[in-house]
């Protein structure tokens, strides 16, 4: 049968995430802990975050240093902050105490990483782009620290403009292409085995729990 | 300190060790994500017993 991109794309698709295994209604047994939930509670302060960063984005910052409300919404914004690095480390923790690079997920492990190193980037601008004292000092003492490495020359943290966009833009497109690279791969190679549970076949687990028994 | 340039951010004491400055507020979080990781680890978790 003549075949062309559309129809490669799809068999591919098909082929490495078929629609059970994007969107499966059971799980393995094992996944029955709470350590489970890091990561989806990453995922929700995330959503927390676009949330509020929208309102704050579309108001802007005379609304919330002024404004009840608009105080509301930057708490709301740092709290999801807060949140959301307290579950991510918590889910870095899991991950690598179940060796969770295991059985071909590497690149999910690597994604991670990126995920965390892209987070704190975000994190940086953020606090550049509160406009406030806090703001101005956290610029004017880190910019030596940018200019030693080299990297000022085309990231300037004294560029209010450049550190917004980053932060309202450019920062989170990273962060939503990565993490659904990063969901998806969960979803192809299924949630890493405990070290106590071999899947059959899968010699190199095996012997990695023969080796921790 | 007089005429030095003082931080607008208050973080209260720290404890500080060579280049490592942690301040309470730094200690209770990493504390609270000790203790939540491990009530995660032994707590039961709900299980429906169709499984």
């Amino acid at each position: 049968m003549k075949t062309n991109l559309t129809k490669t794309i799809r068999l591919w698709i098909q082929d490495v995430l078929p629609m059970e295994n994007l969107l499966p209604d059971t799980m393995p047994a094992y996944v029955d802990s709470y350590v489970y939930l890091f990561g989806i509670l990453t995922v929700a302060a995330l959503v927390w975050l676009i949330v509020t960063g929208t309102i704050l984005a579309v108001f802007g910052p005379d609304w919330w240093h002024v404004s009840t409300v608009g105080h509301f919404f930057n708490s709301m914004h740092f709290w999801s902050v807060q949140a959301f690095f307290f579950f991510m480390i918590l889910h870095l923790w899991a991950q690598f105490l179940m060796a969770a690079w295991r059985g071909g997920r590497h690149w999910t492990w690597i994604g991670g990483w990126l995920l965390f190193l892209v987070s704190i980037v975000a994190a940086l601008t953020g606090y550049l782009s509160q406009t406030n004292f806090d703001a101005q000092w956290i610029g004017v003492q880190g910019k030596d620290a940018m200019n030693a490495t080299g990297i000022d020359g085309f990231f300037n943290i004294l560029n209010f403009g450049q550190m917004y966009g980053l932060h309202i833009f450019v920062l989170p497109m990273a962060i939503i292409v990565l993490l659904i690279v990063h969901l998806m791969l969960v979803r192809m190679h299924g949630v890493v085995e405990p070290f106590s549970h071999p899947l059959e076949g899968d010699e190199s687990i095996a012997q990695n729990v023969d080796k921790h028994q | 300190m007089n005429g030095q340039l003082q931080p607008p951010i208050h973080a209260g004491w720290a404890w500080q060790y060579q280049w490592l400055n942690l301040s309470v507020a730094d200690m209770i979080v990493v504390a609270l994500m000790v203790i939540v990781f491990a009530l995660a680890l032994v707590l039961p978790f709900p299980r429906e017993d169709n499984k």
